[in-house]
């Protein structure tokens, strides 16, 4: 398989403390791998390092063959909205617009005209089973609602790859099974997928590689 | 107690931005405030205090030396009423005094022995006072500006007396009731065989009349007397009639202040809610939460208030003192300390109750409800228009910073009403500047009379005084005019003739002026009424309709030596003359009439004092020259204009300030679309269009409001002052102003958002994604 993401001795700094000391991973075309560890042990920031949203202190991290050190702010920007699609553990939707605007909204941020825009965000709603909850705004809608319209959001723009942040941590059981059920989907029709989770569950049922993460380092990669 | 002082003083620490925005926004509009009112209180003010601090004569009275005597004078300082009295004085009227400096025609020249005495105290300006014979002091007259080098330098010049030796002028002087033109010493005013005696008296009650001490005294005793009153309105006059105006002015003003102080103090509490949370988890009760959120605020208020009043004393004593340089009152004063009272306290109120409703209001909340603030999804708001935003055509990022106002709907009510008000308080300053500059244009008519030169001063002789000797003008008209017209920057010269009559029915004598070439209008706008087409017919100005009650279409009788006729009035000019007549009209009451009064306009780029300079060395060195006199006006319109400013800095810091609390606010929001893809440039452009948009929208509505002001105060204003404006004095906004002038809300808006864009812009994405 090909390699999406090369992390080579990627270290991350804030002040005096260590967030990453030298992490060196490969993630393939097509692979969903699951990163796990206690709190504080630096998976998130991975993710930022992943997504662009955060610069390593040292080290590269190479997408499709860019290396993400030398984009500038607005390249990293660009970067973002075409490659990457983020699902956050408190959904992170903006409040003020409806569901179906929020996930209209970074397909315009490609140029998409808004019709066909409209009719891809209508697509996934359906896949995604929220169709009647497009006018809704965030602060109706249930836990498991949010987080499916922060899916649908994530793949708008059918990134090479979806990184999940505790996608199931701010969820009931029930809802929770929903979205692991749906990345498996996702996975299976050959979708990328990297998440950090606190839940084996998740990550043996979704993840074809669980990376152990402790102290800012990949301590065992299980297969 | 000492728990809430320690959390205060812990959000005063953390908040450090905003507690310097409070403290700035607190501190201009204090100082705006203080400023504003100051002004108001010194308009009315400086003279009232020089006034009683010379001892100003309430009452000048002169007396014919023929029907009474001095003793029967000097009995009159003991009659109920009188406070203190000086003279009598003997007093002379001079006829051919020439002096550079003072108004032509004759002067009156008083013996006094000392500068001082119990009433009017004179303030020595040049020179000394006098010490013997054979020297005069001189009276400085705020009317006149003298520019002409050495030429205006009168002290050392002589004074030719006809009949007698000449004066030596050895000081100049300033009386706050002006009650001579020159003083004496008693000896060298026997020597000038006076015939009146002048006494000046100060009452207990100020509004007592001359019949309180003239009573008992002879028929005709009496010559002519003088209310302190219009030396008061002679001092006052120009800056009065911008009183209405700084008035609605100054409500703007406060209005502006109290909007914006009300805005960001709240702001500040309601952006504190989850911090509020914290402290009742913490065991705060809500008069504990109350007390943090007021203290908070308090702290900077009180040093922003106290920096305000200190600045704004600082300010009103420099255009205090340059308001009584041009008024030509004697000292200097600041401002009042009642002023400095009610801007403290009422500023300090102001801040304790804007912040007090928010802070009792946080207090009352449920501490899971205050803590959840800063985290819960909010409802969205106005989702119609978020709606139809996302929508349009327009980039995103606009979209989405134009639905942003309308998420906080009473925030931004409140930032519109302040950009509303600065921007509606530059329009009618920039009209009010405009209609003055028009009116003042009006009045010296253009450039036609930018220098006017009297060379027939001992013609003027006023009514009453007529038996001195006329010496004629040094030069003929003819000589004079050619002399004019040769002189280097000279565009044009218009020949006139000025003389002082009596117009049946006023006691002042008016001046009536006529130029020989029929009806020409020489400049003169009208308010009402046309020119002058037929004899008899007179244009008058708004003081004389004022003073005379006359309205367009009365008919006055004019009298000049002995010879009256009967003049219609057909129209009301603007301009500083009274009544402007026809040259055969004029001649027929004033037989051999001359044109010995010249207008000059100058060539473009020349220097007035340099061609000041010239007329001197052309006409001679003792030549009445005058100018126009607008200090006062200039002050106030640059008093104006500074307020202006500090509007418009309160306005954008209240913006500054609103733009931050969003920011802040939107954090989160701005952290989900940068990790969508959006470029530090959209975010940026999210935040400045949500500015610009309020800022053009503020921008309309406040053009709105100031032209309206402008239109009804304007109108109102000049009326107090005896002047109609003609219309077109009022049709100032032309369509590029208006469009600037709209723009100013937009230019507030974009400061205002500038750095908080930036802020925004610069965003760590995964420090804004954890921000609750």
């Amino acid at each position: 398989m090909e390699h999406l993401v090369q992390l080579t001795d990627v270290r991350k700094e804030y002040g005096d403390t260590t967030a990453l000391a030298g992490v060196t991973l490969d993630i393939r075309q097509g692979e969903a791998v699951a990163v796990m560890g206690p709190s504080g042990s630096g998976k998130s920031t991975l993710l930022n390092m992943v997504a662009g949203l955060d610069r390593p202190t040292s080290g590269t991290i190479v997408f499709q063959g860019e290396d993400l050190s030398t984009l500038s702010e607005t390249a990293l920007a660009k970067f973002r909205r075409r490659r990457i699609g983020m699902v956050f553990q408190f959904f992170n939707l903006l409040d003020d617009l409806p569901a179906l605007e929020n996930v209209i909204l970074v397909a315009q941020l490609i140029g998409t005209p808004r019709k066909q825009a409209q009719a891809r965000a209508m697509e996934l709603f359906e896949e995604l089973g929220i169709a009647d909850r497009r006018n809704a705004y965030p602060a109706v809608l249930s836990g498991g609602e949010r987080q499916r319209v922060g899916v649908a959001r994530a793949l708008m723009n059918r990134p090479s790859l979806l990184l999940a942040d505790e996608p199931t941590g701010a969820l009931d059981s029930r809802s929770g099974e929903q979205v692991m059920d749906l990345l498996q989907d996702l996975n299976q029709i050959g979708q990328t997928l990297l998440m950090v989770t606190h839940d084996e569950k998740l990550a043996s049922r979704c993840a074809d590689r669980v990376i152990e993460f402790a102290d800012g380092r990949v301590t065992e990669a299980v297969r | 107690m000492k728990a809430t002082w320690r959390a205060a003083r812990a959000a005063v620490r953390r908040r450090r931005l905003q507690t310097l925005i409070i403290g700035v926004v607190v501190m201009v509009s204090t100082a705006t405030i203080v400023l504003a009112l100051g002004l108001l209180a010194t308009v009315d003010g400086p003279y009232d205090k020089a006034f009683a601090r010379l001892q100003g004569a309430h009452l000048n009275v002169s007396y014919d030396g023929d029907k009474v005597s001095a003793d029967r004078l000097s009995a009159t300082a003991h009659l109920p009423g009188v406070t203190a009295s000086a003279g009598p004085f003997a007093s002379v009227v001079v006829q051919d005094a020439n002096v550079v400096g003072l108004r032509p025609g004759p002067i009156t020249v008083v013996g006094r022995a000392d500068q001082n005495g119990p009433v009017d105290r004179l303030v020595l300006a040049e020179g000394r006072w006098l010490t013997g014979p054979g020297e005069i002091v001189i009276r400085k007259d705020p009317h006149i500006h003298c520019r002409g080098s050495a030429a205006c330098e009168n002290v050392g010049k002589r004074i030719a007396i006809p009949g007698h030796s000449p004066l030596t002028i050895v000081g100049v002087v300033r009386s706050i009731t002006q009650t001579a033109d020159g003083w004496v010493t008693p000896a060298q005013a026997q020597a000038l065989n006076p015939h009146s005696f002048q006494m000046l008296y100060r009452f207990a009650d100020s509004s007592t009349g001359v019949s309180a001490v003239t009573a008992d005294l002879p028929p005709g005793a009496v010559a002519g007397s003088q209310s302190y009153r219009i030396a008061r309105l002679d001092a006052t006059e120009g800056a009065k009639a911008a009183i209405p105006f700084l008035l609605t002015f100054g409500v703007l003003g406060l209005v502006a202040a109290v909007l914006i102080i009300g805005n960001v103090v709240s702001g500040a509490v309601v952006s504190g809610y989850r911090h509020i949370g914290v402290l009742k988890a913490l065991g705060f009760t809500p008069a504990q939460v109350t007390g943090v959120y007021v203290v908070m605020i308090a702290v900077p208020g009180v040093i922003g208030c106290s920096f305000g009043v200190v600045i704004g004393n600082l300010l009103a004593r420099f255009i205090t003192s340059s308001m009584d340089e041009a008024l030509d009152i004697p000292t200097a004063t600041g401002v009042a300390l009642w002023v400095d009272v009610v801007a403290l306290a009422g500023v300090g109120a102001l801040v304790a109750v804007t912040s007090l409703v928010p802070a009792v209001r946080a207090g009352r909340l449920s501490a899971a409800q205050a803590v959840s603030a800063g985290a819960a999804p909010r409802r969205g708001r106005a989702l119609r228009v978020q709606r139809l935003l996302a929508r349009t055509s327009l980039p995103r990022p606009v979209s989405l910073g134009l639905g942003l106002p309308f998420a906080r709907p009473g925030r931004t009510a409140l930032t519109l009403a302040a950009v509303a008000f600065g921007v509606a308080a530059v329009t009618f300053a920039s009209g009010l500047v405009w209609s003055l500059n028009a009116f003042m244009a009006g009045q010296d008519r253009g450039d036609v009379a930018a220098i006017s030169v009297d060379t027939a001063m001992s013609a003027r002789i006023p009514p009453g005084m007529e038996g001195g000797p006329k010496p004629g003008p040094a030069l003929s008209p003819a000589q004079a005019e050619a002399r004019l017209r040769a002189l280097p920057g000279t565009e044009q010269v218009t020949p006139a003739a000025v003389q002082p009559v009596h117009v049946i029915g006023i006691n002042d004598a008016t001046d009536m002026k006529a130029y020989p070439d029929g009806f020409a209008r020489h400049g003169y706008d009208l308010a009402r009424g046309r020119w002058l087409q037929n004899p008899a017919e007179i244009v008058v100005t708004g003081p004389f309709m004022k003073s005379s009650g006359m309205r367009l279409g009365d008919t006055v009788t004019v009298e000049f030596e002995g010879r009256r006729t009967a003049l219609r009035i057909v129209g009301q000019a603007v301009g500083r003359d009274q009544i402007i007549t026809d040259w055969a009209t004029m001649s027929a009451i004033m037989p051999g009439l001359q044109p010995t009064y010249f207008e000059m306009a100058l060539k473009k780029g020349v220097s007035l004092d340099a061609y000041v300079h010239s007329l001197h060395g052309a006409l001679g060195e003792s030549l009445a020259i005058s100018m126009q006199n607008n200090g006062g006006i200039d002050v106030v319109l640059g008093l104006m204009m500074t307020l202006t400013l500090g509007l418009m800095v309160v306005s954008a810091l209240g913006v500054f300030n609103t733009v931050v609390l969003n920011t802040r606010d939107r954090t989160r929001d701005f952290g989900i679309l940068k990790s969508l893809g959006t470029t530090p440039r959209q975010v940026m452009a999210v935040v400045l269009t949500s500015m610009v948009a309020l800022g053009l929208a503020g921008g309309l509505i406040g053009v709105a409001i100031g032209v309206v002001a402008h239109h009804v105060v304007m109108p109102k204003a000049a009326a107090t002052g005896g002047i109609t404006l003609p219309s077109a004095y009022l049709q100032v906004y032309g369509p590029l102003s208006l469009v600037l002038l709209a723009s100013a809300g937009v230019v507030i808006g974009t400061l205002g958002a500038l750095i908080p864009a930036g802020w925004a812009s610069r965003l760590r994405t995964a420090t804004a994604l954890r921000s609750e």
